[in-house]
């Protein structure tokens, strides 16, 4: 029966469009949360993460390795570019805006010196199953789960380990952080070089699904900055998850309803609502709700 | 004695004033000669220097309307070439429309400035009475050009048309049918006579110098008026100036739309200039390239922000035979600006010259800090 | 002071605070707060630290939104006002952080300050007659960041005259004055109260509150803690009690 095949075809889609704003977003987001940067270059590192994934890939890499070592190749840049240049714009939200976005230019733009404007591309593996008419493609199944992987990943980090730890008070009070004697200046690099390999690692699993070119980054940064700017600063890993429920949820219904660019706009719309509703994303929302709570 | 008591508060009348770099004598004679340099162009360049000289004065108009809204208003807006670009639609789409039954473009022109304004007005009222700023202007700014970049892109359906102008999805503007006439050259009528400026004439040079001018004025006047003042303390302070009684909501939409309307008689302007008009415009690239004119030059003070867009806009002509590199160097001084001069290359070289000519210290009134919204 | 104590009974409220509670996730800077403030009075609002003084000033002048409670001025329930509104009505605010603009001159300061309410012409007059009240005549063309504090404080007091306000809310206006300047400032707010404005200030100086010989509220908690003249909260041991051990 279609009904059954309908169904599954709706959730397939909210599951990969939330993928797709996970993804893209979860690197940002950790950045924009710890260290108030928005890094207009990270669809820029996503781009030299597919790039070294498809390299890697056709050197005869398996699969999954090639990921990793794109995560880490940005990793690297990452932690490169907070050394030479964002270091130096902490606290200057809009400067540390505009000097990423110099940097994304000129990423793009040494790229296309490099490889040309030519695609490349790789094979999307695990081929598809069907229900009734419809088809699915297992891949995005796959990329939804390691989303689900990074975030899970990322929440653990923050609670168990020691560099979680840090990292916190350094963000919480930096001063006092630094009496204490961590390290804040090490922090923000580790933590830049992190939210980055993410980028990479996102840029690499997408490069399976979509051509690499120097403009890669440019279809995945709109969508991406949308999410983090509703989903907030004040509490990275649930703000996310909200916002990427709630997009995700809005893009699939008007995508089906109307079309693609729709669905573009809706997501634009939405988050006017959002911000309109919670001036802080919701993060901000859901931290005070859950103080207040816990007050009572 | 009016004047003497305002100018004793430190306040400027007209042109001068605190705001703007360059209110001295020595200025305006260095101005002069520039400016009469400019208009003597024609005699000592080639054609083709010419048509790519108006062009950068087109930028230069766009350098303008960034630096208004930023470097005066606060508000920063990455999307600052889609107002540009809504423009040059709104005025292919007259022009189109209107050349053969008025024979005439002003009222393309027009079009070309409030549309963008009608825009603008839109947008800035859900982001200012909704009380976003910082961050948030810039980033939805720059996702609203993308958008409409994106929508224009997927227009090349002849579905998409208003009137005789078909959109023309990635081909750009043209006319909706075989004897339909192209985007029109500027053609203003007078009676019985009539003016045409061609994008490659020597008189359409002229006349985008002549608008540059009058909007370089109007905006050094703006700066220095009770207006300027409002600007500046809303950039400085949003919550300070509305305990002030100011609704700063209405003066940054007021502002929000000044720029868009700046913004759209520059892209009026680009599309008369070329008969041309494409989706790209709406892209990252030409936004960024915006931002870069008005940090290098300075996002404070006006005259910096148009030096610094026509030295840039002439080595990227320079640079443009050799492809991508011209872009890539436009990011890097991006980034070496940012990092060496935040206030600006030419702002900073600029009130260097003016305390050598001083001879005394002073302070440059772009050394402000960053304000973070 | 028992005349100032007896008359306020029959006077009229200029400003009304009814349960007006902030929280800030969960720290209840404001934890249902009512306050009457009488039209042509001065009123000194105390409190240990984090008593919620600098958070009721933001709520009054509306650059903070209360959780709940209502703000009535002359009548008219203002809770919901955006602060320029609030200004137009009458409010005037000198913030604790003074922000002033640094990097303008003092008459640029001024000039942003009166704009609203005089005509350009007349700008320069009313910068002199502020700049005289609070003796700073002739400061006009510093710039504001090399003033000392004492006189950026005493700049950012005269921008809060400059609206042309019914109710002025200062917020610790003698922090880090010097004896003389405490004094000054002191004759301003009779001077101005003496013309019909009320005037409600935040302080931590004694002697000062003794001074300005007005009615005195006591916030604590968040709360209304002890109002009365200055001589009975003086000898209240509740009040002293909560200084002592905040202390």
């Amino acid at each position: 029966m279609d009904i059954w095949g309908q169904i599954i075809s709706y959730a397939y889609q909210y599951f990969d469009n939330a993928a797709f704003l996970a993804l893209s977003a979860i690197g940002l987001i950790l950045i924009y949360g710890m260290m108030g940067v928005i890094n207009m270059a990270h669809g820029e590192l996503m781009m030299i993460g597919a790039y070294t994934a498809t390299f890697a890939y056709y050197a005869g890499v398996p699969v999954p390795i090639a990921i990793i070592f794109a995560g880490i190749v940005t990793g690297v840049v990452g932690v490169i570019i907070e050394r030479l240049i964002v270091r130096h714009f902490y606290n200057q939200l809009l400067s540390s805006l505009v000097v990423t976005w110099g940097l994304s230019l000129i990423f793009t733009q040494g790229m296309l010196m490099i490889f040309g404007p030519s695609a490349k591309n790789m094979p999307t593996p695990f081929g598809s199953f069907s229900v009734g008419e419809f088809s699915f493609g297992i891949y995005r199944m796959v990329l939804f789960a390691v989303a689900l992987l990074l975030i899970v990943g990322l929440w653990a980090l923050f609670r168990f380990s020691s560099f979680g730890t840090k990292a916190q008070a350094a963000i919480e009070n930096p001063t006092m952080a630094q009496a204490l004697g961590i390290d804040t200046r090490r922090i923000y690099t580790l933590t830049f070089g992190l939210g980055s390999a993410m980028g990479g690692i996102a840029g690499a699993m997408f490069a399976m699904t979509a051509a690499v070119s120097p403009f890669f980054g440019q279809a995945y940064t709109p969508l991406a900055f949308i999410t983090v700017v509703i989903a907030g600063g004040a509490n990275v890993i649930a703000g996310l998850v909200y916002a990427v429920a709630y997009l995700a949820g809005i893009q699939t219904l008007t995508v089906n309803v109307f079309n693609q660019y729709i669905g573009y706009i809706s997501i634009m719309a939405a988050a006017f609502v959002a911000l309109l509703v919670m001036p802080t994303g919701i993060s901000g929302f859901v931290e005070r709700r859950r103080v207040r709570a816990m007050q009572r | 004695m009016g004047g003497e008591r305002s100018l004793a508060c430190g306040r400027g009348i007209g042109l001068n004033g605190p705001q703007t770099l360059g209110n001295s004598a020595f200025f305006w004679v260095v101005w002069a000669i520039g400016l009469a340099l400019m208009i003597a162009l024609p005699l000592l360049a080639s054609r083709y220097q010419i048509i790519n000289a108006s062009n950068i004065l087109i930028s230069s108009i766009l350098a303008m309307s960034l630096c208004l809204i930023w470097g005066y208003g606060g508000i920063l807006s990455l999307g600052q070439a889609s107002f540009y670009c809504i423009g040059g639609y709104a005025y292919g789409i007259a022009g189109i429309n209107l050349i053969q039954s008025s024979g005439n473009t002003e009222l393309a022109i027009l079009a070309g400035i409030i549309v963008p304004v009608g825009f603008a007005a839109v947008l800035g009222a859900m982001m200012f009475y909704s009380r976003l700023q910082g961050v948030y202007v810039a980033i939805l700014t720059l996702v609203v050009s993308l958008l409409l970049g994106l929508f224009m892109r997927q227009t090349a359906d002849p579905f998409y048309a208003i009137g005789k102008a078909a959109f023309g999805g990635m081909n750009g503007l043209k006319p909706a049918g075989a004897g339909d006439p192209g985007v029109p050259p500027l053609t203003f009528r007078f009676a019985e006579y009539s003016w045409v400026f061609d994008g490659r004439g020597i008189g359409f040079y002229w006349l985008t110098l002549a608008i540059v001018v009058l909007v370089y004025l109007g905006l050094r006047w703006l700066v220095n008026s009770s207006f300027g003042y409002k600007l500046i303390a809303c950039r400085e302070d949003l919550d300070r100036t509305e305990t002030m009684g100011y609704d700063i909501r209405l003066i940054q939409l007021t502002v929000f739309c000044l720029s868009a309307a700046i913004a759209g008689l520059s892209g009026a302007l680009y599309t008369a200039w070329g008969a041309y008009i494409h989706p790209d415009g709406f892209s990252v690239a030409p936004n960024i390239l915006v931002v870069i004119w008005v940090v290098v030059g300075g996002r404070k003070d006006l005259t910096s922000v148009v030096i610094s867009t026509m030295l840039l806009s002439w080595i990227a002509l320079e640079l443009a035979p050799y492809g991508e590199v011209s872009l890539l160097i436009q990011g890097l001084i991006l980034v070496v600006a940012m990092l060496i001069a935040p206030d600006g290359i030419v702002a900073q070289f600029g009130a260097f010259i003016g305390r050598m000519i001083a001879r005394k210290p002073r302070i440059a009134p772009n050394s402000w800090k960053e304000k973070i919204a | 002071m028992k005349s100032v104590e007896q008359t306020r009974e029959g006077k009229v409220s200029i400003l009304e605070v009814r349960d007006v509670r902030k929280y800030y996730g969960g720290i209840h800077a404001l934890d249902g707060l009512s306050m009457d403030i009488k039209k042509g009075e001065v009123h000194c609002v105390l409190g240990p630290n984090g008593a919620g003084k600098s958070t009721f000033f933001k709520t009054l002048i509306g650059t903070e939104r209360p959780t709940s409670g209502r703000i009535i001025y002359n009548g008219a329930d203002i809770t919901r006002l955006p602060a320029f509104r609030r200004v137009g009505l009458g409010l005037s605010v000198k913030f604790q952080n003074l922000r002033l603009f640094g990097d303008l001159t003092v008459g640029q300061n001024l000039f942003i300050a009166l704009r609203r309410t005089h005509r350009v012409a007349d700008i320069a007059e009313q910068t002199e007659v502020l700049l005289s009240r609070i003796h700073l005549l002739g400061a006009e063309n510093r710039l504001m960041r090399q003033l000392s504090h004492g006189e950026q404080q005493r700049v950012a007091i005269a921008m809060s005259l400059a609206t042309q306000p019914q109710l002025i809310l200062l917020d610790e206006p003698t922090a880090g004055l010097s004896v003389e300047e405490t004094r000054l400032v002191a004759d301003i707010i009779a001077n101005v109260n003496r013309h019909g404005v009320t005037v409600v200030v935040i302080e931590h100086d004694m002697d000062f509150i003794r001074s300005l010989n007005g009615h005195v509220s006591v916030l604590h908690y968040g709360r209304l803690f002890a109002q009365g003249s200055f001589d009975e909260i003086a000898a209240n041991d509740d009040v002293r009690r909560i200084y002592l051990g905040a202390a």
